[in-house]
């Protein structure tokens, strides 16, 4: 703080004694002139007073105009000194173009990364989604179910269409109350459909969050009702631009969906996104889940849970009474529902919670990975930018102490400290603000690009763009970064001036600074934090990628024929299958075809069966219940999916039901140290037995992480069977760019009529699956690196400037014979010195914050070994190369040359 | 109290017939109260209190200056003077007064027309 401004302060506490001493001054004068002219000392008092008026109030008035006038010229002062330390920042800087292009970079490196990493964490955990009326006031119903024998309980967020209709009668405290909940449905006929993602909503889904169309209108109770709705259909704001270029005549036009004839009534708002996540195109009605469908899931019974909830509290009502009066409906409706069938066990004692809807929130209640990783992302933003601000204030402390004999001479001319600390800070602020206005042009051009890279399928429309709480975390950026940038040259302001300009014209300091010293260690501390987490989402990543699924995900492609609308019975359906398997098995690109029921990742059937002398349904360790598929004999040389015992099924054998396949795990639970092959599976208590005549290596289900090992078994996929069934392709690697065309050509031409075909890798169906280590990875590794250059650039910086500081010194150890192997090591021996304090100070740090990311990576542990060994030695070889560079240049000094510097 | 005959001066008026004791110089609280009483005649009264308000008010404005000096009788006082804001002010608000009171003249003797 300036000096000027301190010494106003004194004034201040004149302000009384003036007054007071102005106006006796007057009242003496006046009781003189009046005595003079011939009143008595008393009766001249009294008319002097009085022609004064009421003196108290006077003096309460002057004094209120005398503070006022102070206070502003203490600000006009205050206004000019802070003016004049500006422009004297911003000549420092223009005089240094280099430097400031530097600092300024680096500022704005680390402030966009930390701002959008806070723009990530925000959006994933903190952020209502938009168009939501008051958001606070909007909850997600998750019901917590108590463990009951092999059940572990646990919470959902999926509900029946009964139990909305329920939860509408009975609530007070909650209403509206909408569902939603999403799909993949076929837009379009012909060559021109696609597959688009669908928010399918009840009619109360909008008036719940509050939202207006930008067009048109939305659905109605009635006309979303899951039996009697209608076909209606409200198009997503980047459809709307993409497929109709924007047009608001678009309200009334047909769109096909699934086959069938939709009428558009609305276009949804900008960035509308319901409560979830996920990018929305389009959004239906819940009619259109069974419309079309030859066989109806029958939604609207109870008991089939598939849609969340979302209700609106009302405003007399608080959280715990609705989640009272929420528990309490739906425990009676679950009483009413199976209480009048003694024996059945169903669930009690269920507690309902009205939950937020900010944040990426899974239907069990717990945050999505991504959100969980994205408070990891917000963190090594931080660590960026505490990077940066530490370099800055390296490379600020440097030419301070370059700057010595200035300061010294000003310090000598009678500037105080506080002065030159404020001008220092003010250069801190000046430099910090020139970064967050180049981070936040980077954040705004870029930002969004980046989070679409590193989150893709996720609705970021608009949710980089720089609002009030981005320019509000920029600027705590600003502050913070300054305060370190500008703080940390103020310690070179403690200097005694005579010996400093007598030191520094003949000998500069040759030592660092502690301060200078921890701020480099600190430095190379930092990155090789980020260096070890870089490193162990790297391996998170490469070793859940390199696990065997059991499946050779990247060479199957799922071929679903879309016949929804068509009228085809199923068995005419399952005839078209028949010969599009033979079609495709011919084509060149394919090496191998099977139909099988469910398609691996993407669907799988609990399938009960049972044991010779057991009446109980088997049932895996967690309570659920073994998985099972029906395919067709070339399953197993399609996926991949090795027999190690026993044969696949042959063609002769579709038609059979006492031929089985089972599980590794299936076998080695129930038939341990014997041979499966042969034994006895049934289908019912008492049944005939299935033969089992091959055992399967294990593969996963769904999830390429976290699953248990299930039992599951096969069986051969019958011609007649009505279950729906997809194609299953092993694309030959030599030609795979040309299969999906081919087989797109050969199952055209094979039915009028099929008005979509879907094709899509299991790999790209498992791919969503990498995206935390993906993004985990990515972040860290860019960061890390940014962080090692910033260290390097720091590093080097220095010793290079210890290295002109010493130029003297070492000139004359090389004069009097000192070999240059002996400089070159001298030098590097100072960089590393600071290299491995920081390595060990990292270390140390990496692990004890290591901990909680335990459960964010994928078998490697947070202190891996391998990970930080490689941390340490990059960080070390990466100081030892910095600081070669200023060794190898001080060994060839001119001994000469460099003595006649000074 | 008010003898009869006395006027209350206007508001903003004191402002006035202060900057104009002082354009002949700087001088303390007690003299420019001096001048206004003997200038004034009786024909109207200021307080002394409302003067030393005007003053400070206006050196809070930055139409005047103040500086502490040593009256002719040697005694500690706070002289006043006239800034470059203030003469303009001064002028400004002479014109105005000036104009006003021509105004308000021909308006009291202007012959009344009846309607």
């Amino acid at each position: 703080m300036p000096d000027s401004w301190r010494a106003l302060r004194f004034w201040r506490r004149d302000i009384d004694r003036d007054i007071d001493e102005e106006l006796r001054f007057h009242m003496e004068s006046r009781v003189e002139a009046l005595v003079t002219a011939g009143l008595s000392p008393e009766s001249a008092a009294r008319q002097a007073l009085e022609e004064f008026g009421d003196l108290a109030e006077t003096r309460a008035r002057l004094r209120h105009t005398d503070r006022q006038r102070d206070a502003r010229l203490a600000r006009h002062l205050w206004m000019s000194a802070v003016l004049q330390d500006v422009r004297f920042a911003l000549r420092a800087l223009r005089r240094r173009p280099g430097v400031t292009a530097v600092v300024t970079t680096t500022m704005a490196i680390g402030i966009g990364a930390a701002v959008s990493m806070f723009g990530v964490m925000r959006n994933l955990l903190l952020a209502p989604p938009p168009h939501v009326v008051a958001p606070e006031r909007v909850a997600r119903l998750y019901a917590t179910y108590q463990p009951t024998g092999a059940d572990p309980g646990g919470t959902s967020d999926r509900w029946s269409y009964p139990d909305l209709e329920n939860f509408d009668a009975a609530l007070t405290t909650v209403s509206p109350i909408g569902g939603y909940t999403d799909g993949n449905v076929v837009v379009g006929s012909g060559p021109s459909a696609r597959q688009v993602r669908a928010g399918i909503v009840t009619g109360a889904f909008w008036s719940t969050l509050g939202t207006r169309p930008l067009h048109g209108r939305f659905f109605t109770a009635k006309e979303a009702h899951p039996v009697s709705g209608a076909r209606l259909v409200v198009v997503g704001h980047a459809f709307w631009l993409r497929q109709f270029n924007g047009d608001p005549a678009v309200v009334g036009r047909p769109l096909t969906v699934k086959g069938l004839p939709y009428e558009i009534v609305g276009v949804a708002p900008h960035g509308f996104r319901g409560v979830g996540f996920g990018d929305m195109e389009i959004w239906l009605p819940a009619y259109v889940l069974d419309d079309g469908e030859a066989e109806p899931r029958r939604r609207h019974r109870s008991g089939s849970g598939y849609a969340s909830l979302v209700g609106r509290l009302q405003a007399n009502a608080s959280t715990a009474q609705a989640n009272d009066e929420l528990t309490r409906i739906f425990n009676a409706a679950l009483e009413d529902r199976y209480g009048r069938r003694p024996g059945r066990d169903y669930p009690r004692d269920v507690r309902v919670e009205a939950g937020s809807i900010r944040g990426a929130v899974d239907a069990s209640r717990h945050w999505t990975p991504e959100a969980r990783v994205s408070l990891w992302l917000f963190g090594v933003g931080l660590t960026l930018l505490s990077v940066a601000s530490i370099n800055v204030a390296s490379l600020l402390l440097l030419r301070s102490i370059g700057r010595r004999t200035e300061i010294a001479v000003r310090t000598a001319l009678g500037q105080s400290r506080g002065r030159l600390g404020a001008q220092l800070l003010v250069e801190g602020l000046v430099l910090s603000l020139l970064g967050g206005v180049g981070a936040l042009a980077m954040v705004s051009l870029v930002g969004g690009w980046v989070q679409r890279l590193l989150l893709p399928a996720l609705a970021w429309e608009g949710a980089m763009s720089v609002d009030l709480p981005m320019a509000a975390a920029t600027a705590v950026a600003v502050l913070g970064t300054s305060l370190v940038a500008g703080l940390a040259p103020l310690s070179a302001t403690r200097l005694d001036p005579i010996a400093a300009l007598r030191e520094g014209a003949i000998r500069p300091s040759t030592r660092r600074s502690i301060l200078h010293s921890s701020l480099l260690v600190s430095q190379v501390a930092l990155s090789v934090v980020l260096l070890v987490g870089a490193g162990l989402f790297l391996t998170s990543l490469r070793a859940v990628r390199d696990q065997d699924l059991g499946i050779d995900t990247e060479r199957v492609l799922a071929v679903r024929l879309d016949m929804t609308g068509t009228g085809y019975s199923s068995a005419e359906v399952n005839a078209i299958y028949e010969r599009g398997l033979d079609q495709v098995r011919a084509l060149p690109s394919i090496q191998s075809a099977a139909l099988a029921v469910s398609v691996p990742f993407r669907n799988a059937r609990a399938a009960g069966f049972y044991l010779p002398g057991r009446d109980s349904m088997v049932m895996n360790p967690d309570g659920s219940a073994p998985f099972g598929n029906y395919v067709t004999p070339d399953y197993f040389a399609t996926t991949g999916t090795r027999l190690v015992a026993g044969r696949a099924f042959r063609e002769d054998e579709r038609t059979r039901t006492d031929v089985v396949i089972v599980n590794e795990t299936m076998a080695r639970r129930y038939w341990p140290g014997q041979n499966a092959l042969g034994q006895c599976v049934q289908r019912e208590p008492a049944a005939a037995c299935g033969t089992v005549v091959g055992v399967a290596e294990d593969t996963r289900l769904f999830s390429v992480a976290g699953e248990p090992a299930r039992m599951f078994f096969f069986r051969p996929l019958d011609r007649a069977d009505a279950d729906e069934r997809a194609l299953l392709v092993r694309v030959d690697p030599r030609r795979s760019a040309q299969a999906q065309a081919d087989l797109r050509r050969s199952l055209m031409a094979l039915q009028s009529g099929t008005h979509y075909i879907e094709i899509r890798s299991l790999q790209a169906t498992i791919d969503p699956q990498y995206r935390p280590w993906r993004l985990g990875a990515t972040v860290f590794s860019a960061f890390a690196a940014l962080s090692l250059v910033l260290a390097v650039v720091g590093l080097f910086g220095s010793v290079a400037f210890a290295v002109s500081q010493r130029s003297r010194e070492i000139g004359v150890r090389l004069a009097v014979g000192a070999r240059p192997r002996d400089v070159v090591w001298m030098v590097v021996a100072d960089g590393l010195k600071i290299g491995s304090a920081g390595v060990a100070i990292g270390l140390g740090t990496a692990v004890l914050v290591g901990g909680p990311m335990r459960d964010l990576l994928f078998q490697v542990s947070p202190r891996d070994p391998i990970v930080l060994a490689t941390a340490s030695v990059t960080m070390l070889a990466v100081v030892f190369a910095a600081s070669l560079v200023p060794a190898l240049r001080a060994c060839r000094l001119n001994p000469i040359a460099s003595l006649r510097t000074d | 109290m008010r003898p009869p005959g006395e006027l209350e001066l206007m508001l903003g008026t004191l402002d006035i017939l202060v900057l104009r004791t002082l354009t002949w110089g700087p001088r303390h609280g007690y003299a420019i109260a001096a001048i206004l009483r003997d200038s004034a005649a009786g024909s109207f009264r200021v307080l002394d209190g409302a003067l030393y308000t005007s003053l400070h008010r206006m050196e809070a404005r930055g139409l005047l200056d103040s500086e502490w000096g040593v009256s002719p009788r040697g005694k500690r006082a706070k002289f006043y003077r006239i800034t470059a804001a203030g003469r303009s002010h001064l002028k400004n608000e002479t014109e105005r007064w000036n104009a006003y009171v021509a105004a308000v003249a021909r308006a009291m003797t202007a012959v009344l027309k009846p309607a």
